[in-house]
């Protein structure tokens, strides 16, 4: 058991159909999406922009929204081969989730200290109330809250509190994944680094592996091991993140770092401008190609596979097809 | 800088919002100057009342917000000035779209769903007069093709656009009678960012074609860098610094600034980041002396008794007891 | 299939907690909403006179010619008498009595048994949803007032007061049953209720502490307006002579005086006597729903308490 990847997802797509029965338009939230995560620790960034599928890409792994095809594999175990209540017995022991909207994350209508309890005694299967409250109060420890701040409802405290909350309650059943999905989109500049530090720490010391979901390439720098760009439903371009920075291959990867609002060098040039965005989800050929500089024919008639290069840098792009294929 | 080129100048402004008999005091002494053509960054996280700021600066006041005191002076046009306070509802009405325009927070949400954008421009040359259909817009269409968009957006309706499109469609429906001073309240936080560079690009032509000036609400620091020729720092309800961007970034002077803008990951940079400490304060019973103190690593005894005045470094302002020299 | 859930010690305690807050709450709106105060205090006036007062009342109302007939109000018959002899006053009292009883029957088995339908559909989805919705959905194409004549005809001979509530109850539970499930399937989409799955909430444990407490402001005004809806049903089956005529309540009332042309005979008293109680009834009930309304809604408590 011990050598199992910890998250292992083979050709996942997830289609929905919008419009009505007769005339129904489908397009691919998720379009042919595979990567694993090893035994090792470590934190998976996925970035995009809103819309791009990254969302619900968690939401499968969650358990939350069934995919159409493709498997999802934690621990060995095929999660979407399990029974609806096996599911949610099963996942919530081995991975939990940390969602973007804190005052969301949790019922405004109840103490946030039921939440901590019930995990500790339901996820984590302590029976004794005070070996309960030990293990809350030594996660509250691990996010660097004091221990009353969990006796409030979350309307009660900051942002950036109910955020820490949400982290401490993930890792009470002690999980080999947290899946994150823009955990820090909606808390104060300044306090965002405490926040993405715990998840840094967490991964060195407690060996928690991290699928780190978000727009911003500034904090996907500052913490991804490695990072996959998504653009509409599928990976552009994935491997190591600081290779990636370095030298980023796909054009998207590249429009998207060059357009970062950063704080230390001006925007060179003019902003790229753009239609439309349901019928790219259907055409033929690189989704991208509408947007690409560098587009050639067969982007528009062929899809580019997600290739492995020699650096170990994979691109979806046909600027790097191997000649001899 | 000149008297003569200042668009607008705020003095001592104070204004509370009433809650449970509680003032909670959300602008809480500001002083500021735009000058013609001038894009004005006002920076700061959640709470410190920028957009309260914004809504005092065009008068927008309605329960419980209160007005307490203090000028907004607007030039009207050459030589004449108004204090927006001291004028009767119709004035004001005149006022508004045609000197100084307000986009709040999240408008190109609230467009009417139901109707073309082009009516949109039409009510409002409507409100200043019955108007000739053609005319306007033949005005309009030629407007939008000196900012570079596109005349079929007239005939579009608001969801039909992207998001990017829409915001760039409300800045122009609040630019088109060529007002001297916009207030746009976070313009581009819905946007991701690469319509994000879009947008500032259009404001910045605006101000080229037109010397219109902005001033741009926004809590990201890089949005900031970008696009502003000079920033205001805000904290718990007062200004702490301001001065031209590039100087302000490449050396904060307040602790707050420093702070905060050392907090920003850089794609590059360093990646051990701290953070500040701490919460913002509670703006009912804020901290005495200097509102900053409790999480100032720089903080002095004076800091905790007396609220620091502000001081002037050549052509910036910083309210920090450090200056005191 | 669906665990019923088992009464342990974590059930009663967050029972028991929900009493305190339920009292706690009732406090509060009855201080500081003043629809709901003059909703619950004239309904209160209704109740002792039904409850209350009719108990003392010398002789069975309902006998005829136990008193002079044809009496106006005067000292002697507070209310008068009726043309079968019989003393409005005591009458009304009784029969406020019964139309309460049938009133409650109703709203405490239809808004309940709608109410936890709805949130077993809305929270398991899948097969039980269909199941459940495909019942509710033929109890609603049902042509309710036809079918509930025919049962009433058919019933007769065994028909009484709580039976009357239950079979009023009948069609009462298809519509709160839909709009609970709306409710709860919107609710479901939200960020806290993944989070109490990985917490360890089962079905059950997320209705109860998590779309119960959402739904439960809409379920006691939906209970309400389903006091209403009950004594005006009633009343319809009694005018068209179908309810229970030998029997006591508003809606009989009403149909022995319109059948004895009352009005036109200038016995005004009788007549409206039943109607003058029924709009106080959905007055009352009224203003009381609106306070609960208004106190579960934040921004409309802020606008009454102005």
């Amino acid at each position: 058991m011990q050598h199992d990847n910890v998250l292992e997802i083979r050709d996942l797509v997830k289609v929905y159909k919008s419009g009505g029965i007769v005339f129904g338009k489908k397009f691919k939230a998720v379009d042919n999406v595979s990567m694993t995560l090893s035994n090792s620790p470590e934190i998976f960034t996925i970035v995009g922009e809103s819309g791009c599928g990254k969302t619900t890409l968690a939401r499968m792994v969650l358990g939350l929204i069934e995919p159409t095809s493709g498997s999802i594999r934690i621990l060995g175990r095929d999660i979407w081969k399990l029974s609806a209540g096996e599911r949610y017995r099963w996942l919530p022991k081995h991975v939990q989730p940390v969602f973007q909207n804190p005052f969301e994350s949790f019922n405004p209508l109840r103490k946030v200290s039921t939440y901590l309890i019930h995990t500790a005694k339901k996820v984590a299967g302590v029976e004794d109330d005070g070996e309960a409250a030990e293990i809350v109060s030594k996660a509250l420890e691990e996010v660097r809250l004091p221990p009353e701040v969990a006796d409030r409802t979350a309307f009660e405290l900051s942002g950036g509190q109910v955020q820490r909350l949400s982290i401490a309650r993930a890792l009470i059943s002690r999980p080999r994944l947290i899946v994150a999905d823009e955990p820090v989109s909606m808390i104060d500049a300044s306090l965002r680094m405490g926040i993405l530090n715990i998840f840094k720490r967490l991964k060195e010391e407690r060996g928690i592996s991290f699928v780190y979901i978000t727009h911003d390439l500034a904090t996907a720098y500052y913490i991804s091991d490695r990072i996959a760009v998504m653009y509409k439903g599928s990976f552009v371009e994935a491997g190591e993140a600081d290779a990636i920075f370095r030298e980023p291959l796909h054009p998207y990867t590249q429009l998207l770092i060059e357009s970062i609002p950063r704080i230390d060098k001006k925007w060179v040039g003019k902003a790229p401008v753009y239609t439309t965005d349901i019928e790219a989800y259907l055409a033929a050929g690189c989704k991208f190609a509408d947007r690409c500089p560098f587009a050639m024919e067969k982007c528009r008639r062929e899809s580019p596979p997600l290739i492995r290069l020699s650096n170990g840098v994979s691109v979806a792009c046909w600027l790097y097809e191997k000649p001899s294929e | 800088m000149s008297r003569n080129s200042e668009v607008l100048r705020v003095k001592g402004l104070f204004a509370y919002y009433d809650v449970g008999g509680l003032s909670v005091r959300a602008v809480d002494g500001v002083d500021l100057s735009v000058g013609q053509g001038e894009i004005f960054g006002l920076a700061g996280e959640s709470g410190c009342g920028k957009t309260t700021l914004m809504r005092v600066i065009y008068r927008d006041i309605t329960p419980p917000l209160r007005f307490l005191s203090g000028e907004v002076r607007l030039r009207v046009r050459d030589g004449e000035e108004v204090d927006l306070y001291k004028l009767d509802q119709q004035s004001l009405m005149k006022i508004r779209t045609k000197v100084i325009s307000y986009i709040p927070q999240g408008s190109m949400s609230v467009m009417n769903p139901t109707s073309r954008i082009k009516n949109q421009f039409l009510e409002i040359f409507q409100k200043y007069g019955r108007v000739n259909k053609e005319e306007v817009l033949r005005q309009v269409k030629e407007k939008l093709q000196e900012l570079g968009l596109s005349e079929r957006v007239l005939n579009s309706y608001p969801h039909q656009l992207s998001g990017g499109m829409r915001q760039r469609t409300v800045i122009s429906l609040a630019t088109i009678l060529n007002p001297s001073l916009v207030l746009a309240d976070e313009p581009t936080s819905a946007l991701d960012v690469v319509y994000q560079r879009g947008v500032v690009e259009l404001i910045q032509k605006i101000r080229e074609m037109y010397r219109t000036s902005f001033i741009l609400v926004s809590h990201d620091m890089g949005l900031h860098y970008q696009a502003t020729d000079r920033i205001a720092i805000m904290y718990a309800g007062k200004i702490v610094e301001t001065g031209r961007t590039e100087d302000v970034f490449k050396k904060p002077l307040h602790p707050y600034s420093e702070g905060l803008i050392n907090s920003i990951p850089r794609i590059g940079g360093l990646k051990q980041l701290e953070g500040l400490a701490g919460l913002p304060p509670n703006l009912v019973n804020p901290p005495a002396g200097c509102r900053f103190h409790p999480r100032c690593p720089y903080r002095m005894e004076k800091c905790s008794i007396e609220e620091p005045p502000v001081f002037r470094v050549g052509d910036r302002t910083v309210a920090c007891w450090l200056l005191e020299r | 299939m669906v665990a019923i859930p088992r009464l342990g010690g974590e059930t009663i305690k967050t029972v028991g907690g929900g009493l305190l807050k339920f009292s706690n709450s009732f406090a509060s709106i009855f201080r500081y909403n003043r629809s709901f105060r003059t909703g619950f205090i004239l309904f209160l006036i209704i109740l002792v006179l039904g409850v209350g007062i009719g108990a003392l009342a010398p002789t069975d109302p309902r006998r005829w010619y136990t008193d002079t007939p044809n009496r106006p109000p005067s000292l002697e018959y507070p209310l008068g008498t009726t043309t079968n002899g019989q003393n409005v006053f005591w009458l009304l009292t009784w029969s406020i009595r019964n139309s309460l009883i049938i009133g409650l029957i109703t709203a405490l088995v239809a808004s309940h048994v709608g109410l936890i339908l709805g949130m077993l559909a809305g929270a398991r989805g899948g097969l039980m949803d269909r199941i459940l919705m495909t019942i509710t959905d033929s109890f609603v194409v049902i042509p309710s007032l036809p079918t509930l004549i025919l049962l009433a005809v058919l019933l007769r001979d065994v028909m009484n007061i709580p039976l009357m509530g239950l079979l009023i109850s009948i069609f009462s539970w298809p519509w709160p049953s839909r709009q609970v499930r709306a409710m709860v399937l919107s609710l479901r989409e939200r960020d806290f209720i993944a989070t109490s799955i990985f917490s360890g909430y089962g079905v059950w444990g997320r209705v109860l502490r998590d779309y119960f407490l959402f739904v439960l402001p809409w379920h006691l005004v939906n209970a309400t307006n389903t006091v209403l809806f009950a004594i005006s049903s009633e009343a319809a089956l009694a005018v068209l002579g179908v309810s229970i005529l030998s029997e006591a309540t508003l809606g009989v009332m009403i149909y022995w005086a319109l059948n004895y042309s009352a009005l036109f005979r200038g016995l005004w008293w009788w007549l409206m006597s039943p109607v003058v109680t029924i709009i106080l009834i959905f007055v009352s009930l009224f203003l009381i729903s609106r306070g609960i309304s208004e106190y579960s809604n934040p921004r409309l408590r802020w606008q009454a308490g102005r």
